[in-house]
């Protein structure tokens, strides 16, 4: 057993998470004692890592594979996922995609004709976990730079990986393709670090915008909410009737576009929005030889919560409603990266068109 | 727009000059009655801009009477106009590299700059210098809690410059580790103004450091210096304006060797960090922003004003709003990156290529003697005498 690794993923842990770490792992019988003690977490550390070695049973790749898992699951807003998106399903094998110890099996024998590995899946909630380890000389060695961890939400065609080194991608999207019957993937633009956030917006893209704003949450169903959200704000807003505010209308106004247009719910949570624009050069009249030069820019919107920023974005003041299509349409597109080309049509005017 | 706030960009005594100038037609009419401005007010030599000898009397009663222009005392102008260009003895030629002072230290680290007042008593010859050695390594030691005092091995030296320009040189190394990690490397020198003003009787005008290292034995050094010279350290932050220069210097003075993509990054600060937006960052390919630049600005080599500078300014925020809607005036640029350098609005600089060091340090220097009245007053008072 490799007592360093076993302790290095240990110590990754913040200390009040890892009694419950430990719980879900499941590989050690742990009793309070371990914790009671207190004191550094180092200390812990140690007494688990004691405990492990008296109990017999060997903690081999496997397990120290699921206990990475663990971690990943607790902590999975540390890592960049990206998005991926199956088409072409052939009937065949549905039956893959329902336990997590079938999707191991299955994915495991798929995997085995390109690498030797290991593969831990778990199922949390409705979506499958999986830790894959790519070992390429040795066959006991710990090589963190071969890890992959994906979230795979049975009957649904997409999936969420961290990132794949380029040798191995091919292979290992040719072995999911495979064990979920589907004929091609595809890398959505998307990527970020929350994966129920990428699961929403991945899902939002596909499905019809007019009919499914209720389900996207953008409006909510029980009209109740409502008011009493509009009773909030006025309480807020009347608590100094001295002040009067001069732009009531033009606040009220932006307020009203921009829950039209994105809703009230709260956003799903996006770190980045990039906006590649090569269309011509707006300068409204500052820089006339430029007029028929190219000009690209790339605009990059980030913070962390990209969309609830840009929503308000227009109540601050800094934007200006109506936005163009391509802002409105952001939580639906289901892209972090967005192309804007210009078509290049001899004649047409300035069309930006979204690629 | 959210402008410079201490540096005063408005000529008090231009008439009628604003700083947002209408595009288009009115661009040339303003232009020159910009550069005729500056021949009058004389940009930088002459504070003050009516050449009168005697200081501040005469200048706040000029204030006084302009009464319903309140601004602040500041007797110095922000130069409305910059060369890009080093001056003729400064220019890397094949046979000057030699005479030029080795400057690869400042190089592809991320620096931390500083203005500094005149110091007092600074002796740059020889037996001076073994002083400042000795005396900085006492000072660590007297910090340093570990009970090795001698952790740290200093060296004070003066770099000459080809015209006579003497800058000094702080290095801090551990004893214990080889190469860069851990220790601290300063220089301290003044790339503009005359070399004779550098002596002001018992002061020393060296108004610009650049420190790279860890924080703790910068803020060591920082206090030694304010202890030993008797002068105020003081972090610099950029404000906007600078950050433009800065980007016009990246611009003109880009190195084309690299196919490489090279962009031009500028960073927005969004003043709504709780909703969720901290920042907007464009990046324009090096090609494009210098085809905007050259497009706005007459002569982008030796003469660019700040105005040109806003005019390019302004096309991206026209281009902006015309394609997201985005009021780009009304956020702040904080942070600059080309592929000379990299300023951001805190006061951290890296310079990529040491070829353009000297200039960077020229432009540095003069946003410190903007920045300290104390070395402008000793200059005007040694103007006034001559």
């Amino acid at each position: 057993m490799d007592t360093d690794v076993l302790r290095k993923i240990l110590g990754r842990f913040k200390l009040p998470d890892l009694r419950q770490a430990l719980e879900e792992w499941g590989c050690v019988a742990v009793d309070g004692e371990v914790f009671v003690g207190g004191g550094p977490k180092r200390g812990v550390v140690d007494r688990v890592v004691r405990a492990c070695q008296r109990q017999g049973e060997e903690i081999g790749l496997e397990e120290l594979g699921t206990l990475d898992l663990v971690y990943n699951k607790m902590y999975s807003r540390s890592r960049t996922w990206n998005a991926y998106h199956f088409t072409g399903y052939k009937k065949k094998q549905n039956d893959s995609t329902v336990s997590a110890d079938v999707f191991q099996r299955s994915l495991g024998k798929q995997l085995f004709f390109y690498f030797r590995h290991v593969l831990c899946v778990r199922q949390y909630n409705d979506a499958l976990w999986v830790w894959l380890m790519i070992q390429d000389k040795s066959s006991t060695m710990w090589t963190p730079s071969n890890i992959v961890h994906m979230v795979y939400y049975p009957a649904s065609p997409y999936i969420f990986t961290s990132t794949i080194k380029a040798e191995y991608k091919k292979y290992i999207i040719q072995a999911l393709l495979l064990t979920l019957g589907y004929s091609k993937a595809q890398f959505m633009d998307l990527s970020g670090r929350d994966v129920e956030s990428l699961a929403e917006l991945a899902k939002r893209k596909h499905s019809q915008k007019g009919s499914s704003r209720v389900r996207h949450n953008q409006e909510d169903a029980s009209p109740e909410s409502r008011t009493s959200r509009k009773r909030r704000k006025q309480d807020e807003e009347s608590e100094n009737e001295d002040v009067i505010p001069e732009d009531a209308e033009d606040r009220q106004w932006r307020e009203e576009y921009t829950r039209d247009t994105f809703g009230d719910e709260p956003q799903p949570i996006l770190e980045n929005v990039t906006y590649k624009l090569q269309a011509s050069f707006k300068h409204g009249g500052v820089a006339p030889s430029m007029d028929d030069q190219p000009f690209h820019m790339t605009v990059k919107f980030s913070g962390s919560n990209v969309l609830e920023g840009m929503k308000a974005l227009g109540p601050a003041g800094i934007a200006e409603p109506p936005f163009p299509s391509y802002l409105e349409s952001l939580p639906h597109v289901g892209k972090n990266t967005i192309l804007l080309a210009e078509r290049r049509k001899p004649g047409d005017g300035d069309d930006g068109g979204n690629n | 727009m959210p402008e410079d706030i201490d540096t005063p960009d408005h000529d008090v005594s231009t008439p009628g000059t604003a700083v947002t100038s209408s595009p288009g037609s009115d661009m040339n009419a303003t232009a020159d009655s910009y550069r005729n401005t500056r021949h009058r007010t004389g940009a930088r030599d002459t504070p003050g801009g009516e050449g009168r000898p005697s200081l501040s009397a005469s200048r706040l009663n000029r204030t006084g009477q302009m009464g319903y222009l309140q601004r602040k005392y500041t007797p110095y102008r922000t130069p409305r106009t910059r060369s890009m260009v080093s001056p003729a003895a400064d220019r890397t030629n094949t046979q000057e590299v030699a005479a030029q002072p080795d400057w690869a230290g400042l190089v592809r680290c991320s620096l931390n700059v500083y203005h500094v007042t005149p110091l007092y008593r600074c002796r740059l010859d020889r037996a001076g210098l073994k002083q400042l050695s000795g005396g900085l390594s006492l000072h660590l030691a007297q910090l340093a809690t570990v009970a090795d005092g001698n952790l740290y091995r200093v060296a004070v030296t003066a770099k000459e410059n080809t015209d006579d320009r003497i800058a000094l040189e702080i290095t801090v190394k551990r004893r214990d580790t080889t190469g860069r990690a851990g220790s601290l490397y300063a220089v301290l020198c003044n790339m503009e103004g005359e070399v004779s003003h550098m002596e002001q009787g018992a002061f020393t005008v060296l108004p610009l450091l650049l420190m790279t290292g860890p924080g703790t034995l910068q803020n060591a050094v920082v206090s030694w210096l304010e202890q030993r010279f008797d002068c105020r350290v003081c972090p610099m932050s950029f404000q906007p304006s600078d950050l433009l220069w800065a980007m016009a210097l990246g611009l003109i003075r880009g190195n084309n060797e690299k196919a490489k993509k090279q962009t031009l990054d500028l960073h927005y600060d969004v003043p709504l960090k709780e909703a969720g937006l901290d920042k907007i960052s464009l990046q324009i390919p090096i090609k494009h922003a210098k085809a905007l630049l050259s497009s706005v600005a007459q002569d982008t080599e030796n003469d660019l004003q700040l105005d040109e500078l806003y005019l390019f300014r302004q096309a991206l925020e026209n281009h902006m709003f015309d394609y997201f809607r985005i009021h780009l005036d009304t956020m702040k640029l904080s942070l600059v990156a080309t592929p000379v350098l990299f300023v951001d609005k805190t006061g951290r600089l890296k310079i990529l290529s040491v070829d353009h060091v000297p200039a960077v340090l020229r432009m540095m220097t003069s946003f410190a003697f903007e920045r300290s009245p104390l070395t402008v007053s000793l200059k005007a008072a040694n103007e006034s005498r001559w």
